[in-house]
């Protein structure tokens, strides 16, 4: 409870301003702000400051350049999508529909994700075997790393790292999407993109740690985008299946 | 102060955009976001066009570094792009993809929290030390007109707010944001939200008033 007295604190003007006062005490403080000058200076002027805020433009120019960058790494990332058959809501695809829908293309995932995983661990084990098979060892065995690997803990190329937070991260919504629509998908569609999504994720590992072990072969860098790519197409698609049905 | 430095170049050339002519089209909308959905880059430049100048906007004045900002931005529409597939048309695009700007720099300024935590600590304390020493704002009676000068006055001293003052201020009186909503969004409770506003307002009426 404000007394009519004493001059309100600077916070108490603020919430007057922003209508979170009690109304007893927007009464009290209004009454003095009505005779006190001083503290009527300070509202105007922190009316004024909130008004000028709000009045600020929404919309600033960026640079120029943002598009041909954001265009490039748009093309490369589409390269990794395969096609998206699907509408946005308002479709009027029936639940009948959806639910036959959601067999197929539970076993379009598992064909998809095992092929390409498939293709990755074949290029891993290609890129592994071809001139780094010390690396696979040398991951149990230090002394075996190559020298520019030795004494310093092992780390991602340093432009890798913030495409694979990138990418970590639009893993996690979509994976959380995911979580909450397993109630809507079948049985059968939770298993396999479960088995797909350990056999993706094993095939990131498998990739992650080669990378870590040869942070200059460009093959490493591609092949754990793909797998990335990979799990996040799967995420993706099993997320529009569930808001599908 | 770094990032005082990084603002000043981006502030001189800080161009409003006036606002696109008629109101967003929904069918438009949902025809750019299909084709987008299906690969189609040219249709996403057209979502792009429309929304960057806001978007950007927002990661300029949360970031206040502009090299930040321009990352940030990019970052904005690549999410977007990855997630369109979520985008369900019950919204509105640009408040769909203001939501994901919001979300990718409160995601960014926790990941950057370690690197700048000296830099914040110093903004901090000094702020307080001139706050401390300050005395009520405002008691000299600031006018506000609508000028350019004094909206570059005002976007230094909001890029000069302490991060955490700094991200409740532009959400809140400049982008409108209620503080439940900004709870929601930064994990924070709405009483220290409310002081943090408190505290922008304050800082601001003071450095606007030297």
């Amino acid at each position: 409870m404000i007394e009519k007295r004493e001059h309100p604190d600077f916070e108490v003007l603020s919430d007057l301003l922003d209508g979170t006062l009690s109304r007893q005490d927007a009464e009290v403080v209004s009454e003095h702000l009505s005779a006190c000058a001083s503290c009527a200076g300070t509202y105007q002027a922190l009316t004024s400051l909130v008004s000028s805020a709000n009045a600020l433009p929404k919309s600033v120019l960026p640079p120029d350049d943002i598009w041909v960058d954001l265009r490039t790494s748009l093309n490369a990332r589409k390269e990794a999508v395969l096609p998206v058959p699907s509408k946005i809501a308002g479709s009027d695809r029936g639940s009948r529909g959806g639910r036959r829908m959601s067999g197929r293309i539970a076993m379009l995932l598992a064909v998809a994700a095992v092929v390409l995983i498939a293709l990755s661990s074949g290029i891993t084990a290609l890129v592994l075997r071809r001139g780094t098979t010390d690396i696979a060892i040398g991951q149990r065995n230090p002394g075996s790393l190559p020298p520019s690997a030795q004494g310093a803990s092992p780390v991602l190329p340093a432009g890798f790292r913030q495409t694979e937070n990138e990418f970590k991260r639009t893993i996690d919504e979509l994976r959380q999407a995911v979580d909450t629509q397993r109630g809507q998908l079948s049985p059968e569609t939770i298993r396999t993109v479960d088995r797909s999504l350990a056999v993706v994720d094993s095939a990131i590992a498998e990739a992650r740690a080669a990378l870590l072990a040869d942070p200059n072969n460009q093959m490493l860098v591609d092949l754990l985008s793909a797998s990335y790519q990979r799990k996040l197409d799967l995420l993706r698609r099993t997320s529009e299946l569930g808001s599908r049905t | 102060m770094p990032t005082n430095l990084a603002w000043k170049r981006p502030i001189e050339s800080m161009t409003a955009v006036p606002p696109a002519n008629g109101s967003p089209d929904r069918e438009d909308d949902a025809r750019l976001i299909e084709r987008a959905r299906a690969g189609d880059v040219d249709a996403f430049e057209h979502v792009y066009r429309r929304e960057v100048g806001r978007v950007y906007a927002l990661c300029l004045r949360m970031t206040a570094d502009a090299v930040r900002a321009r990352e940030v931005t990019q970052s904005v529409f690549i999410r977007a792009w990855d997630r369109l597939g979520s985008f369900r048309g019950d919204s509105q695009l640009s408040s769909w993809l203001h939501r994901i700007a919001v979300n990718e720099v409160l995601v960014e300024a926790r990941t950057d929290k370690r690197r700048r935590a000296r830099v914040v600590l110093a903004n901090d304390q000094a702020d307080e030390e001139q706050g401390a020493s300050g005395g009520a704002p405002g008691q000299s009676g600031i006018t506000m007109p609508e000028d350019t000068e004094t909206r570059i006055d005002l976007e230094r001293a909001i890029s000069a707010l302490p991060p955490g003052a700094r991200t409740v201020f532009v959400l809140h009186d400049i982008e409108g944001y209620r503080h439940e909503e900004i709870s929601r969004m930064t994990g924070s409770a709405e009483g220290t939200l409310r002081a943090q506003l408190h505290r922008a307002r304050k800082l601001l009426m003071e450095a606007l008033s030297r």
